[in-house]
């Protein structure tokens, strides 16, 4: 297993995470993923780095600073994007249940990106 | 049954130690049983910065909210309760009391109906939907009056649940059931909106309210603005400040196209219906909800103040919009 997938099975551990995966933030593309069967990695990680680029784009604009976090949440689930500076132009992306305890996967992606950068 | 002293004793104790201890719940509840509403509500405040989805906690700040007759903070409170819990019975009860109070006859008996099958035997709740069947089939506008001065919104409306102090019995309900709309507490809305006419909410315009609704939003502690957003970016009410001026039109014409993508986002992942997006920068938190005509609310907060209370504080706006958003005939709450 990579060093990215020994970190994103360390998040994948929290009760209601489907998986999570490394993003490249520019275009979108899948660097590394861990996802359960039926979750479309492919996709996921192409429509989340397009919000996180509109999210991005509209918090500069209003001068609220580089956003870092970017969370989409829908009736049966969650999504998160991390894109803090020691990851460069990578996402950290977690595909999670709605029930799942969000400040448990904020601490392990925050654990995660400690050890990526 | 009252908690023994030891047992005060044991929760004050632990909640000074620790103010997030479980404690605060019984505790608060004790308080509000004894009158001291400030206390209390103080009490689940910092409960739930610890514990923001601790259902039974939101409910009884609704309750606590209701008590010091602020409607509109009771009913978020009890909408995040139902948010996190759909099938709590308390304040799916009471909102279907409030949205009745409020002569809002939709939502009421949506709660109600809910309400009663989670409790068949409920019997304030079907008499009340009853009511609700009877004043439709009529076609007649039902509003219950708001609260005069010094009463509060708990005995202007059924409600069990209000405490020991404020238990005088709810008038009959023929007694407190007016076709002619009164507006409500003015205190709670701008001097502007209470000045006007209002076919939503008995003063001030629709756009008034909304206005002071989200204006109020952006006062409140260590919040940046609020505003809600069109279907086609545009702003429709609120501001938002950021470098000593309005961002709102910056903010809305970036972020309108991200209402489509979230949706087809969560819907490709079948995630379900899209209810919002949080944006975190080192100085801010931008909480982004839909509205029912297509468009958006959008909050942010300081980074400094926490996550929860930006939450909670977007709940509100996000209320507002809703209300604004049926008043013009384009959605429900």
């Amino acid at each position: 297993m990579s060093t990215y997938g020994a970190l994103l099975d360390r998040v994948n551990r929290v009760s209601g995470v489907r998986g999570s995966m490394v993003v490249a933030l520019d275009d979108g593309l899948v660097v590394e993923e861990e996802l359960m069967v039926g979750v479309p990695g492919d996709a996921a990680a192409a429509l989340v780095a397009s919000i996180f680029r509109r999210a991005r784009r509209s918090v500069q604009a209003a001068e609220f600073g580089a956003a870092r976090f970017v969370q989409v949440e829908g009736d049966d689930g969650l999504l998160f994007a991390a894109a803090p500076p020691e990851l460069g132009d990578l996402l950290l992306v977690v595909v999670a249940e709605s029930w799942v305890n969000v400040g448990l996967v904020r601490l392990e992606a925050a654990k995660v990106v400690e050890a990526l950068g | 049954m009252s908690p023994s002293p030891q047992q005060l004793r044991q929760w004050s104790e632990e909640v000074a130690a620790d103010p997030g201890s479980p404690a605060f719940l019984p505790l608060a509840r004790y308080y509000r049983e004894a009158g001291r509403i400030d206390a209390a509500q103080r009490l689940v405040v910092r409960g739930l910065e610890r514990h923001p989805n601790d259902v039974e906690a939101h409910h009884l700040l609704g309750l606590l909210y209701q008590d010091g007759g602020d409607e509109v903070k009771a009913f978020d409170e009890w909408d995040i309760a139902l948010a996190l819990a759909p099938e709590h019975h308390g304040s799916r009860r009471q909102l279907a009391f409030l949205c009745h109070a409020r002569g809002d006859l939709e939502a009421a008996e949506r709660h109600l109906e809910k309400a009663l099958e989670g409790d068949f035997e409920d019997h304030e709740v079907r008499a009340l939907l009853e009511e609700v069947y009877a004043a439709k089939r009529a076609g007649r506008p039902q509003r219950r009056r708001p609260p005069a001065a010094g009463e509060t919104a708990a005995s202007a409306a059924p409600s069990p649940e209000a405490p020991a102090r404020a238990a005088a019995p709810p008038p009959p309900v023929a007694a407190v059931t007016s076709p002619v709309e009164t507006a409500p507490s003015a205190a709670r809305l701008p001097p502007s909106a209470a000045a006007a006419d209002s076919p939503g909410w008995g003063g001030g315009s629709a756009f008034d309210v909304l206005q002071g609704e989200l204006r109020a939003v952006g006062a409140e502690r260590g919040m940046l603005g609020a505003v809600m957003l069109d279907p086609q970016g545009y702003v429709v009410a609120g501001e938002m400040h950021a470098g000593g001026r309005d961002r709102g039109p910056e903010i809305a014409a970036v972020l309108s196209p991200a209402s489509s993508e979230a949706e087809r986002a969560v819907r490709h992942l079948k995630l379900g219906g899209w209810k919002g997006i949080l944006v975190e920068t080192p100085d801010a938190v931008i909480r982004l909800t839909p509205t029912a005509d297509g468009g958006m609310v959008a909050v942010a907060g300081r980074r400094d103040v926490p996550m929860g209370w930006v939450l909670r504080v977007a709940g509100r706006a996000r209320d507002a919009a809703a209300r604004f958003v049926a008043a013009m005939g384009g959605g429900t709450p």
